[in-house]
């Protein structure tokens, strides 16, 4: 076994192990650092396969934007995931049992021989991954880039239509009316002559 | 020719429904006239129509759907030329009995035009594809007639006619597709399928027989199809009748001749099953009428006994026997016209159909009794009227084929017989039922439309040579394909 | 490698839809008439239409480095998914407005939809095929869930994200295995390989079996259909209306591209699956569609049946079959949306025309309209002389042609199963009375007139179906020479 073989299933042993993590942990914010680690291991692998670009963008997009404002997330709104995974050991005989003769099918059905593509050949030292990708994806699948963006651009307007709400009678502050404000708009002066105030015995009943 | 009968009763149907919808009695005469001048250029076809020359006449083909390789052709010949010349006057006839409909008028004589055309387009199609499509199309005015204008089980009736029927013409329907598929140049042209089919192996040809078999069989209907028979006719409205029994039963037994001749292998290979339903047919509707105390059920299940004869003829083979039954065609649309119509004018005036509320009607009503006394004397097969004729050949035919089995067709006669003559006792004798009184005998346009059928059916058994010419020069051309 | 700028040209349809799109979102941000993105969503779509057919090719014609094909199939198929959304934005216009629906937005949804349904149409490459896919579902999510304080429709919503997002996976599971053997995403190229390999190898079928669950899951034929009711059910009749009749088209070319351009070489296989698929959906749909007591329920289930039909055509395998998969897909966009529209058109404020009830007599209330209504649902049943029953001819002359004759045994039967529930619709218009207390019909002229053309489209095209069956089998012939 090289060298490149021992990392490869030293990294796959940690990602296997980081995933059973993140199904199995109690505490939400255990199983999204262990998302976390799944996915910098995952990059790892991904260097070794010489995609640099994907991996450095995994963890930047990811671990860096990602899964911190999920983290945030599952902080802040308090969400009791204990009980949305209350069912988890009931079902997990029956999932394992399906999962298992799927791992047997795909296992018997994709043993490599099947697939009959010759190893790539390793590119040189100065190739440089990114610029091959930016070069491809700007030219070559410049449609399928912006169909992508076209996507993205749905998403937003899907999310921003069916999230905001125009209500009438929402409480708002609009900042730049409140700076405008002057003193005489907003106070004035009130003579009130001094009263004393009646009191009433009200427990003589 | 043949356009101008399609188009006179389509044309009509759409100046109907350009009309005023109040204005019942203008409709009603226009779909008068309308189906009057159907029936008059249909007599006027003989004038063109060269009764000694066997093949089809008067042929015009038009281009349609070359791309599904089916054309609009028509064409007629001494088979489909009588049953025209039934279709425009049984239509004509039951527009003339339909003066008991008062209630949207406008739709009813309608329906009724297109429903014509659709049943003429059925007997002039040269091409399977169009005979199809107006064998359909029949479907959708007479599901409108029956569950818009019918008696008290009317929707359940419609709904169970249309699907049946359409249950077999789906097998029609494959049966065609793959006949078209063995076709020369892949067309649906009667003389291509038939080229076609002739090239197929025998086993493929029985296939294909059985599954016209039971699309035409669902309609004439045969033994074990004719469930939708009783219920539909029962419930239908009277003039809808006529022509349910008079005409659209002809359809099935009309196709089923067109189909022997594509698939002539099949046919005699399949004879004797043939002869059995046609057996089965004759003896079980019989004994059904005799049961029957509903006057119309009666008359419906008479229907698929006097159908047997037509099977038995086209079972035959042979000259003689297919000459009865394309004879009995006739006769029976005639005479089960006039029963229907008939049934229908005592059902106006009582609104009963329970033949044991009935009594010495012939008091009360001797023109109704005179003529119905006819019509069963006619449906019985007494000599002097075309059902005579008919089942002579075809008993003439079966002899040939099958010596002293035919036998059995004398017994269908006998109980044909049986409740002919019961049923004449039980309307015109006993004792006077009280209801019965003062019912109003046969109006004048009620007496026209009797006279009509009435006189059809006795002239064509005293005098039936030419049309018996008439049919023999076609037949004796399907006959030489069977070696007799 | 030097880089080559593509040609733009076949793709300007596309190019002019997006940019209206982003113009319809703008205009709703900057500008207060509510009828401006109507109009312009009509112009745009209108103008989508001329464009297809001046940018058309009689020859097949790849662009952006082969990502993109532009052929007669596609462009038919692009010019009448164009007219389909405008059928359907004219017939929703009032629905909406009474709903307060009627804003920028939802036309640039619309619109968004359409571009993701004309990019399908057009890809040759896994890539695209699969970014049209998830552009079509993605608005079609949102315009389901666009009636936000409907519980209904944003349950449908979410049921139809969650399982349009399992069908993407599988789809995208099967091209990843499928790029593994073939080694490349190019629709030709993976024929190719495939037809060097031969068809033995376990991976491939593998790779086909997801596509085709993946396929099943977007065509919603059975066993893949259960999203299908929930989804006409629970959404907006306007937009039921838009997702039961375009998208249709999209979805046959999506079977076309993927299946006859891509693995053509293991029809041998995917024939047997799409059998299996068509049956099934006929009978679950047929049979289901007769116990709803909801019309659009029913709808969707014979939406399914008529889906399993049109799968029949396509396995039949032979040019024939493809352009009478193709005539019955297009004959039932029509039919589809004059159905659909009917519901939209009776529909008014604070009342959904859903119940088979609110049909009872509608012929009394306004006969035209039943006229109309039960053409559609005569045609739909398969009833000569209607465009319908050419739909179903056509497709089973071709299987017969193929030797299926047993499957075209099944079809018919279940057809004739459909033909009740069809029929009771009519019953239900004709013979039975009218609710006392059912207000007149009233509508906006535009829709009315546009329902009337459609319905007669259905029996002019009935009686003369000879025109169309002439463009779709010329098309296909142009496009697989």
């Amino acid at each position: 076994m090289d060298f490149a073989s021992v990392v490869f299933y030293f990294l796959a042993a940690i990602l296997l192990l980081s995933g059973l993590r993140v199904i199995t942990a109690k505490n939400p914010v255990h199983a999204a650092l262990a998302l976390v680690l799944a996915f910098f291991t995952a990059a790892g692998i991904w260097l070794l396969l010489e995609a640099e670009f994907l991996a450095i963008t995994l963890v930047l997009v990811y671990v860096g934007a990602v899964m911190v404002l999920f983290l945030f997330v599952v902080m802040m709104l308090d969400i009791n995931l204990e009980e949305l995974r209350r069912g988890f050991w009931d079902y997990l005989p029956f999932a394992a049992l399906v999962a298992g003769l799927m791992i047997i099918q795909m296992v018997l059905v994709l043993w490599g021989r099947d697939f009959g593509l010759e190893a790539p050949v390793p590119k040189p030292a100065d190739y440089s991954n990114t610029k091959e990708l930016g070069r491809v994806l700007y030219t070559d699948y410049v449609y399928a880039f912006e169909l992508a963006a076209v996507i993205l651009l749905v998403a937003i307007v899907a999310a921003i239509a069916l999230t905001l709400r125009r209500r009438p009678n929402r409480k708002v502050v609009d900042p730049a009316w409140q700076v405008k404000q002057k003193r005489e708009g907003r106070v004035y002066m009130v003579n009130l002559k001094p009263q004393k105030p009646e009191y009433k015995a009200e427990d003589e009943e | 020719m043949l356009k101008i009968l399609l188009l006179l009763p389509l044309l009509g149907a759409l100046f109907i429904s350009a009309l005023p919808g109040r204005r019942a009695r203008l409709i009603r005469q226009a779909a008068l006239v309308i189906s009057g001048a159907t029936l008059a250029w249909s007599i006027w076809l003989a004038s063109a129509f060269d009764p000694s020359h066997a093949d089809v006449q008067l042929v015009e083909s038009h281009s349609w759907n070359p791309r599904l390789g089916s054309a609009f052709s028509l064409a007629v010949d001494g088979i489909s030329l009588p049953l025209v010349w039934l279709a425009t006057l049984l239509a004509f006839i039951a527009i003339l009995a339909s003066g008991g409909i008062r209630e949207r008028v406008k739709g009813y004589y309608l329906l009724l035009l297109l429903l014509e055309c659709a049943m003429l387009g059925v007997f002039t199609a040269r091409d399977w594809s169009l005979f199809y499509v107006f064998w359909e199309l029949t479907l959708l005015p007479l599901f409108f007639l029956i569950d818009r204008w019918g008696g008290l089980g009317r929707q359940k009736a419609a709904l169970n006619f249309v699907l049946y029927t359409m249950g077999g013409s789906v097998f029609m329907l494959i049966a065609l597709l793959m006949l078209y598929d063995a076709s020369p140049g892949h067309s649906f042209d009667m003389d291509a399928i038939r080229r076609g089919a002739l090239a197929l192996p025998e086993t493929a040809q029985v296939t294909l027989f059985l599954a016209l078999l039971i699309g035409f069989g669902v309609k004439m209907p045969i033994f074990p199809l004719h469930g939708w028979l009783p219920l539909t006719h029962v419930e239908a409205p009277s003039p809808v009748s006529i022509l349910l029994s008079g005409i659209l039963l002809k359809m099935g037994s009309y196709g089923l001749i067109r189909a022997t001749w594509t698939l002539p292998a099949a046919a005699e290979a399949l004879q004797g099953v043939l002869m059995t339903l046609a057996m089965v047919s004759l003896v079980y509707g019989g004994v059904l009428a005799w049961q029957q105390r509903d006057l119309k059920a009666m008359i419906a299940y008479s229907s698929v006994s006097h159908m047997g004869v037509v099977l038995l003829g086209v079972a035959t083979l042979n000259s003689a026997g297919l000459i009865g039954a394309v004879m009995q065609m006739v006769a029976h649309g005639l005479v089960a016209g006039t029963l229907f119509l008939l049934a229908g004018l005592l059902y106006e005036r009582t609104h009963t159909r329970d033949l044991a509320d009935y009594g010495s009607l012939v008091a009360v009503m001797p023109r109704f009794a005179f003529f119905t006394i006819l019509a069963f004397i006619c449906a019985a097969g007494m000599p002097g009227s075309a059902g005579f004729v008919a089942e002579m050949h075809a008993l003439v035919g079966g002899f040939e084929r099958w010596g002293g089995w035919v036998v059995l067709l004398s017994l269908s006669v006998l109980i044909s017989m049986a409740y002919a003559i019961r049923t004449v006792g039980r309307l015109f004798t006993g004792p006077a039922s009280p209801r019965m009184q003062g019912l109003p005998d046969l109006s004048r346009s009620e007496m026209t439309a009797a006279l009509m059928l009435s006189f059809g059916s006795v002239a064509l058994g005293i005098h039936p040579g030419p049309m018996l010419d008439l049919i023999a020069t076609s037949v004796g051309r399907y006959a030489l394909l069977f070696g007799a | 490698m030097p880089f080559q700028m593509p040609d733009f040209i076949p793709a300007l349809p596309e190019i002019f839809l997006l940019a209206m799109a982003c113009v319809v979102l703008l205009v709703e941000a900057g500008f207060k008439p509510k009828t401006l993105s109507y109009n312009l969503t009509l112009f745009t779509l209108l103008g989508v239409a001329v464009l297809v057919v001046l940018s058309g090719s009689s020859d097949p014609y790849y662009t952006f480095n082969g990502l993109f094909i532009d052929d007669v199939m596609g462009d038919v198929l692009k010019l009448m998914t164009s007219l389909a959304a405008i059928v359907a934005v004219i017939y929703s216009r009032r629905y909406l407005a009474d709903r307060n629906l009627l804003n920028g937005e939802y036309f640039a949804l619309l619109l968004f939809a359409v571009l993701g349904m004309m990019v399908l149409i057009s890809a040759s490459h896994f890539l695209t095929l699969y970014l049209g896919v998830e552009l079509l579902a993605l608005s079609l999510y949102a315009l389901v869930a666009f009636q936000r304080d409907s519980l209904r429709a944003s349950e449908a919503a979410m049921k139809y994200f969650i399982l349009g997002a399992l069908a993407s996976g599988l789809l995208l599971y099967g091209m990843s295995l499928l790029y593994g053997v073939t080694g490349s995403l190019h629709l030709d190229a993976i024929a190719h390989a495939l037809h060097q390999q031969g068809g033995d190898n376990v991976v491939m079928v593998f790779g086909l079996v997801f596509v085709v669950a993946g396929l099943g899951f977007k065509l919603g034929v059975a066993p893949f259909h259960m999203w299908v009711p929930d989804i006409y059910h629970g959404a907006p009749t306007a937009v039921t209306l838009f997702l039961g009749s375009a998208p249709k088209l999209a979805a046959f070319a999506f079977v076309m591209r993927l299946l006859v351009d891509g693995l053509s070489p293991l029809h041998g296989d995917w024939q047997q699956m799409l059998a299996v698929m068509a049956v099934l959906s006929m009978a679950i749909g047929n049979l289901a569609a007769i116990m709803q007591t909801n019309i659009k329920r029913m709808l969707a289930y014979s939406t399914i049946a008529h889906m399993g039909f049109l799968l029949l055509g396509i396995l039949s395998g032979s040019l024939a079959g493809f352009s009478a998969g193709m005539f019955y897909v297009l004959t039932y966009v029509l039919m589809s949306l004059g159905a659909f529209g009917m519901i939209t058109y009776l529909s008014r404020e604070g009342f959904e025309a859903e119940q088979l009830d609110d049909y009872k007599g509608l012929n009394s209330r306004h006969p035209w309209l039943a006229a109309i209504m039960g053409m559609i649902m005569l045609s739909m049943a398969g009833l000569p002389p209607l465009v319908g029953f050419y739909a179903k001819f056509t497709v089973l002359q071709a299987l017969v042609g193929s030797g299926w004759i047993g499957l075209a045994v099944v079809a018919v039967l279940f057809s004739l199963i459909g033909a009740y529930y069809y029929l009771r619709i009519v019953k239900i218009m004709y013979f039975d009375t009218p609710p006392a207390d059912a207000p007149p019909i009233q509508g906006p002229t535009d829709a009315r007139v546009l329902l009337s053309f459609n319905g007669l489209a259905v029996l002019l095209l009935g009686l003369l179906p000879q025109p169309l069956l002439a463009v779709c089998a010329a098309s296909l012939q142009l496009s697989y020479p």
